[in-house]
């Protein structure tokens, strides 16, 4: 498991790496500590999957990165290395710098903070939130601040025009060389019958995670719907701030 | 490791392939908070699905308390009979943060995976 960790809510700047024989209990490591000045660079979301890529074994997937130049995601990959106790021993990114997949950590025991300044390439901006799913390789995430009218729309009412969220999803196609990046292939917006798509407000649905549990399919996200009566005014209705009273909801999905 | 592996290998079997178009049909419904600002704050999720169990991973927080590091990793749990979408998931433990990681703020929702069999 990965977590993002930061010394206060602002900077996201460091990743933890959780390994677990049960799914309950997790041993802790720190994955990356980025070095560089953590008010221009974080990663604040790492999705990854057990992928092998010519020949080669990889806990392979996506980093959100957020930099001045506005959020995007990028591609990280960890060697495997099973008798490890973090079962990695190598930690590569697509460097912003070269253009090409270049060693971040090549030895965690050695730098167990796994202290890097391998800046990540925003491969794909406005991209957040990314949630990579491995068979087949799809790629769920959110895009924020997506104007819209929220006339018709669930519990509000009025014309509104401001910053709310949609879900969307692209596959993925993982390279055949070492050398080359994922190829994403057409993006779709998720439609809803039971939820505001886009939502009506700022974060209104963040964080899609699919699950697919035989041929039922259902996706887990956050919402704020419910929450009215705070400081922030979106389509005529209030809530307390961005998360305060966040909650998961699930729903189905069907084609 | 192995147990873990192996049952998520059954799950990605099982999901088939995906179709591209997806909508949402049905559910909506809180599985974790209740959406009132004073008490509950959760945010970020990575659900995991087993044979006999749907683990939810989330990040938040259960009472406002401590806004300023507000974050934390929380573990739920369900029975995994695909009738979920109305019952709410049990609180099992808070994984992080741990002694090693004091006064944080965790953020970005936790990910999870494995390589099967390992």
């Amino acid at each position: 498991m990965t977590a993002s960790w930061g010394p206060d809510a602002s900077q996201f700047y460091k990743q933890l790496w959780g390994v677990s024989p049960d799914g309950v209990n997790w041993t802790w490591y720190r994955l990356l500590t980025w070095t560089g000045d953590s008010r221009l660079h974080e990663f604040p979301a790492i999705s990854l999957q057990a992928k092998t890529i010519a020949g080669v074994r990889y806990f392979y997937g996506f980093t959100e990165i957020w930099s001045a130049g506005g959020i995007g995601t990028g591609v990280i990959r960890l060697h495997y290395n099973a008798p490890r106790a973090r079962k990695y021993d190598r930690v590569e990114v697509w460097a912003q710098d070269t253009n090409r997949w270049e060693v971040a950590v090549s030895d965690p025991d050695s730098n167990p903070d796994g202290d890097f300044t391998v800046l990540p390439k925003k491969v794909w901006d406005a991209i957040v939130q990314p949630r990579y799913i491995g068979n087949p390789g799809e790629l769920w995430y959110s895009r924020l601040n997506v104007h819209k009218d929220c006339q018709n729309c669930g519990v509000f009412s009025g014309s509104f025009s401001g910053a709310a969220d949609r879900i969307l999803y692209r596959a993925v196609t993982l390279p055949t060389s070492l050398n080359s990046l994922p190829i994403l292939g057409i993006e779709y917006t998720l439609k809803s019958q039971v939820r505001c798509m886009p939502g009506e407000y700022e974060h209104s649905r963040m964080y899609p995670q699919p699950l697919a549990p035989g041929s039922t399919r259902l996706l887990y996200t956050s919402v704020n719907d419910d929450d009215f009566g705070g400081t922030f005014s979106f389509c005529g209705n209030t809530h307390l701030g961005t998360f305060g009273g966040m909650y998961i909801v699930v729903t189905g999905l069907k084609k | 490791m192995r147990v873990f592996g192996s049952l998520v290998l059954a799950m990605f079997c099982a999901a088939g392939v995906w179709a591209q178009q997806y909508t949402e049909t049905s559910g909506g419904q809180k599985i974790i908070g209740t959406g009132d600002n004073n008490t509950t704050y959760y945010y970020g999720s990575f659900a995991y699905g087993e044979t006999g169990q749907v683990y939810m991973y989330v990040q938040g927080d259960a009472n406002l308390a401590d806004q300023t590091y507000h974050d934390q990793i929380l573990l739920y749990s369900h029975p995994n009979t695909w009738t979920g979408l109305t019952t709410p998931f049990s609180y099992v433990k808070r994984l992080l943060p741990t002694s090693g990681f004091p006064n944080p703020d965790f953020y970005g929702g936790p990910s999870v995976f494995t390589y099967g069999g390992t």
